[in-house]
C-alpha cells in the first residue's frame, strides 16, 4: 500500500480508518439486496370479462360485464386490477388497442415497483394499471397496499349512489316516488345515499329532499350529484344558489360538481355563501387541480377518482395535501371488483371518511349488484360489509382472490 | 491499541443476553395467500454511540458520534436507525405511542405526535422493510433513481459569519470539491455587509465554473439578524446576477416545532408574515428562494405552497417527521410544481434521506452538512462505516452518492460492532 497516498485510496473508494483498512469496491457490489430487485415486468394485458346473465337481471342492475387489467412479471407474480383502462370520457378511450401498445412500450421489460417513474412517462393516464402495479408490490411485499403507505384503517364508511333506470335525469319519476326508494334503503340501513340533481325543472329535486330528510332515521345523509356538464347543460350561478339554497334548508350533506369542470370561480363563490358542503374533483387527472381547488377553496370536500386521477399514488398525493390543509378528501366511487383498488387508496388516507358505491339502481342491494363477479374469484364473498362499513382487504396487494382460470372461460 | 476488529468478539449474545442473530434475509414467512404474518412492537430502545477506539487519533470533519433508535418487534426482528438526537425524557411517550401497535400504522403514529421524534419513525420504516424483504423506497413508488447529485454545505470555522475568511479562500475550497467530483456547494451569506456575500460568489465563479451551483443560506433567524425586505431583494437580485443557484430562507422562520426550538427565540405561533415577505421577493426575482428546514409536519408546509411562499420546500427528513412525512411534501410539492430537495445531515443517517430521494420523482440533490473545508464527504463517513457490514453502503462516484439497495435503509448493521462502540450511562 505504501505507493498509495490517503487521496488515492479514497479515490478508489476504500477507506483507512483507526489502522484497519476496510475494503470498498468502486463498483457497489450487490451483496446485500432485496429478493426482487431485479424482478421485470413480462406482459400487460387488459381485457373485458362477461358473466352473462339474464336480460331481466340486467335491466334489475345485476352488473355482468368487467374489465380487468393484468401484468405478469418474472418472478411470476401477477398483477390485477379492474376497470376500463380509460375512462369513458377521454377522448383516448376511443382507441383501446393504441392505449395498450402505449403501455405496452412503457411497462415491459420494466421494474413493476418504479411506478413514480412510470406515472411520469405517461402511465398517469391509465389508473387502471397503476392499481395493478400496485398490487404486485403489495403481494411481492406480502403486505395490502394500504399498509405500505402508512395505513392503518380495518374498515370504512360507505355511502351508495342510486341511479334509476330510464332517462338520465330521473324526470321520468316523480319525486315521490323517488323518495320512496331512498327511504326504504334507508329503512333497511343504508345510512347514507346520493342521487342525480339534473331536472330541468330544478326544485323538483330539491322536493326529494324535503320529503326524505324528516322521514329518514337520524344520523341519515342525503346527498346531490349535480355531475357538472354531464347533465347536457349547466346551472347559472343563480340557478345553483336557488338549488343549494333549498338543499341546504332541507339538511343536504353535500352538493357535488354545481358547475362545469374547471368553473372554479363560481364554485368557490357557492362554496363561500353556503354552509352545506360543496364538493368535486372526481374529473381531475393529476395533482396540480386539486392544488388550485385547495388553494382557491374551490370545494369543501375534493373527491378524486381513484383511478382516473392516476391510481393509488396520485389518491395519496391529493389526501395528503389536503390533510395539510384540513380538507377532508373522499374518493369519488366505483362498485364491484374496481373497489379493492379504491378500498386500499381510502384505508392509505386520514381523511376519507367514506368509500362511494354506485351505480345502485333501486331497489337492488350492492351484493345483488355484483354477484356474478363471485364467479372470477376463489372467494365466496367480495367484501364483508354491513349496511355502514366495508371490510378493507387485508391480503397482499389489492387483495383481490382472482381465479385465472375463472378470468379465462368468461374472457370476451 | 486495540483495532476495531479485535474489539468485535465472536460472542453471540451482546450486553443484555439478547442474541445477535445474523440479520434476516428473506423476509418474515408467508402465509399460503403469501401474506407476511402481523408484527407488534414490543419494545423501544435509543442509545449513543461514538465510533472511537482508545487511542486513536480523530481526524478534521469526521462524524464519529451517531444516535441510534431500535425498535424491536414480537417477529423477532428490529428495525435501526441512525437520527438526530432527541432527549431521553421523549422515550416514555414514543413507548405510549409505539408499545403493543402494528408497526405499519405510521399514520396513526404520526397523527399521535411521533413526529416530533421523528428518527422512530425510520426505525419503523427499517423494521418494516426488512419484514418485506425490500428496501424501503420500494414500498412507496420507487425507484425513481438509483443515485442522486450531493451539494455540500460548507461551513467554515471560525467566525460563524465567516467574515475571517477570505473570498479566495472560500473559492479555493469549492474548487478542491469541484476536483474531486462533486457539482454542488452551499456556503452562509451571513456577513454584515450582504454585498460581501456576492463578493465572495464572484471569486467562487470564476474558480469552479459555471457547471459547478453555488448556492447561499441565510438561515432565518439563526443568521445575525434578519434582512430587511430591501435589503434580501438587493442581495438576491446581485446574488442573481452572478449566477448564484438559490438563497435559502432569506427571512425569519415562521414557527419552531422542531429540536432547534430551544436555541433560538420565535414566535407562539405563525404570523404567516415571513411568508408574505418571502412570496413578494419570490415575484420579485427569478433567482430560487427557499426554505422550510425548520417546520415539522405537513401543516405550515400547506401554507408555504398555497401562499407561493418558496420556490423549493426543504423540509429536513429527521425534523420533518420522518420518511413518510418527507414523502408526503414532496407529494404536495408536485400539486404545486413547487420543487423539493431534502435539508441536509451528515454521517449514517443520510441512509433516512436517501429513501426518499429514490421512491419521489422530486428530489434531483441531496444535501450534506456541514462539510469542513478541505475534507471529502467519503472521509466525514469513513468512520461510521465501521458499523455496517456492507461497506458499499452511502458510496459516493463523481459526485452521486447511490442509493442502498438492501431491505429496509439498507444499512447492514455490524450489531458487534454497535455494542462495542456503544457509549455506556451509568
Amino acid at each position: 500500500m505504501a505507493n498509495f497516498t490517503r487521496r488515492d485510496l479514497l479515490k478508489h473508494g476504500a477507506v483507512l480508518s483507526g489502522g484497519m483498512l476496510v475494503a470498498t469496491s468502486t463498483v457497489p457490489p450487490a451483496s446485500y439486496s432485496s429478493e426482487t430487485s431485479n424482478m421485470k415486468i413480462t406482459g400487460f394485458d387488459h381485457f373485458p370479462v362477461l358473466i352473462p346473465r339474464s336480460e331481466e337481471e340486467r335491466r334489475r342492475g345485476v352488473y355482468d360485464r368487467y374489465s380487468v387489467a393484468r401484468i405478469t412479471t418474472t418472478d411470476g407474480i401477477t398483477g390485477y386490477a379492474f376497470g376500463p383502462v380509460v375512462p369513458s370520457f377521454r377522448d383516448e378511450a376511443r382507441d383501446h388497442e393504441a392505449a395498450l401498445a402505449r403501455i405496452r412500450d412503457l411497462l415491459i421489460g420494466k421494474d413493476p415497483f418504479a411506478i413514480e417513474l412510470h406515472l411520469a412517462n405517461g402511465l398517469i393516464h391509465y389508473g387502471v394499471v397503476e392499481h395493478a402495479l400496485w398490487d404486485i408490490v403489495g403481494k411481492a411485499a406480502g403486505m395490502p397496499v394500504h399498509k405500505l403507505l402508512g395505513g392503518n384503517k380495518k374498515k370504512t364508511k360507505y355511502y351508495i349512489t342510486m341511479v334509476w333506470h330510464g332517462r338520465g335525469d330521473q324526470s321520468h319519476l316523480t319525486p315521490e316516488e323517488q323518495a320512496e326508494d331512498i327511504l326504504w334503503y334507508a329503512e333497511q340501513g343504508f345510512n347514507a345515499i346520493k342521487i342525480r340533481c339534473w331536472r330541468e325543472n330544478i326544485m323538483d329535486d330539491v322536493e326529494i329532499a324535503r320529503l326524505v330528510i324528516p322521514n329518514a332515521p337520524p344520523g341519515f345523509r342525503l346527498m346531490f350529484d349535480r355531475t357538472a356538464e354531464f347533465p347536457g347543460w349547466v346551472w347559472s350561478y343563480e340557478q345553483a344558489y336557488q338549488v343549494a339554497r333549498g338543499m341546504q334548508d332541507a339538511g343536504v350533506y353535500w352538493l357535488e360538481e354545481p358547475f362545469e369542470v374547471g368553473d372554479v370561480i363560481k364554485s368557490a363563490k357557492l362554496a363561500h355563501a353556503m354552509d352545506m358542503l360543496i364538493v368535486g374533483g372526481e374529473h381531475d387527472l393529476g395533482t396540480t387541480p386539486f392544488g388550485v381547488y385547495m388553494r382557491d377553496q374551490v370545494f369543501d370536500i375534493v373527491q378524486p377518482d381513484a383511478q382516473w386521477c392516476g391510481g393509488i399514488s396520485t389518491v395519496k398525493k391529493v389526501g395528503t395535501l389536503a390533510q395539510a390543509l384540513d380538507i377532508p378528501c373522499i374518493l369519488h366511487g366505483t362498485h364491484s371488483l374496481s373497489m379493492f383498488g379504491w378500498l386500499q387508496a381510502n384505508a392509505a388516507l386520514t381523511n376519507c371518511e367514506y368509500q362511494e358505491i354506485g351505480l345502485i339502481r333501486p331497489r337492488i342491494l350492492p351484493h345483488e349488484q355484483w354477484e356474478p363477479a363471485r364467479e372470477l374469484l376463489d372467494s365466496d364473498d367480495l367484501f364483508e360489509f354491513d349496511t355502514e362499513y366495508l371490510t378493507i382487504p387485508q391480503s397482499p396487494g389489492l387483495g383481490i382472490p382472482v381465479n385465472e382460470d375463472a378470468l379465462e372461460e368468461y374472457r370476451v | 491499541m486495540m483495532s476495531a476488529a479485535a474489539g468485535l468478539g465472536a460472542s453471540l449474545l451482546n450486553m443484555t443476553g439478547e442474541s445477535l442473530a445474523a440479520p434476516l434475509v428473506d423476509g418474515l414467512e408467508r402465509n399460503a395467500a403469501g401474506r407476511r404474518p402481523d408484527m407488534t412492537i414490543t419494545d423501544v430502545e435509543q442509545f449513543e454511540v461514538y465510533v472511537k477506539d482508545q487511542d486513536e487519533e480523530e481526524n478534521r470533519g469526521e462524524e464519529r458520534r451517531f444516535y441510534v433508535y431500535k425498535v424491536m418487534s414480537d417477529a423477532g426482528i428490529s428495525g435501526y436507525a441512525f437520527g438526530r438526537f432527541h432527549p431521553y425524557s421523549d422515550i416514555p411517550r414514543v413507548k405510549e405511542i409505539l408499545l403493543g401497535k402494528d408497526p405499519f400504522a405510521l399514520e396513526d403514529f404520526i397523527h399521535e405526535g411521533l413526529c416530533h421524534v421523528s428518527s422512530w419513525e425510520n426505525a419503523i420504516w427499517d423494521l418494516i422493510g426488512k419484514a418485506c424483504n425490500q428496501p424501503v423506497f420500494r414500498l412507496l413508488g420507487g425507484p425513481y433513481r438509483d443515485r442522486i447529485k450531493l451539494y455540500l454545505t460548507t461551513v467554515w470555522p471560525g467566525n460563524p459569519d465567516q467574515s475571517d475568511v477570505s473570498f479566495e479562500q472560500q473559492a479555493e475550497d469549492l474548487y478542491y470539491f469541484k476536483q474531486n467530483g462533486f457539482h454542488a456547494a452551499k456556503i452562509r451569506c451571513w456577513r454584515e455587509n450582504p454585498m460581501d456575500d456576492v463578493e465572495a460568489l464572484k471569486h467562487i465563479k470564476r474558480a469552479v465554473g459555471d457547471d459547478f451551483l453555488v448556492m447561499f443560506d441565510r438561515t432565518g433567524q439563526r443568521a445575525p439578524w434578519i434582512w430587511s425586505y430591501d435589503q434580501a431583494l438587493q442581495v438576491s437580485l446581485a446574488m442573481q446576477e452572478e449566477g448564484a443557484y438559490w438563497i435559502e430562507e432569506p427571512f425569519e422562520r415562521e414557527n419552531y416545532t422542531s429540536s432547534f426550538r430551544e436555541l433560538i427565540p420565535t414566535h407562539e405561533s405563525p404570523s404567516y408574515h415571513s411568508i408574505a415577505r418571502s412570496a413578494r421577493l419570490r415575484e420579485a426575482v427569478d433567482i430560487r428562494i427557499t426554505g422550510g428546514e425548520g417546520d415539522n409536519d405537513t401543516h405550515m408546509f400547506g401554507q408555504y405552497l398555497i401562499n407561493g411562499a418558496f420556490d423549493m420546500l426543504q423540509p429536513d427528513c429527521l425534523l420533518v417527521g420522518g420518511i413518510l412525512t418527507s414523502i408526503k411534501i414532496a407529494m404536495m410539492c408536485e400539486a404545486f410544481d413547487t420543487e423539493f430537495i431534502l435539508h441536509g445531515i451528515h454521517g449514517l443517517p443520510v441512509a433516512g434521506n436517501l429513501q426518499v430521494d429514490a421512491a419521489s420523482s422530486l428530489p434531483y440533490m441531496q444535501e450534506l452538512v456541514m462539510t469542513t473545508p478541505g475534507v471529502l464527504p467519503q472521509e466525514t463517513l469513513a468512520p461510521g462505516k465501521r458499523l455496517l457490514h456492507n461497506q458499499d453502503a452511502l458510496h459516493i462516484e463523481d459526485g452521486y452518492m447511490h442509493i442502498p439497495q438492501g431491505p429496509g435503509l439498507g444499512l447492514d448493521i455490524n450489531l458487534d460492532a454497535l455494542e462495542h462502540y456503544r457509549v455506556r450511562r451509568r
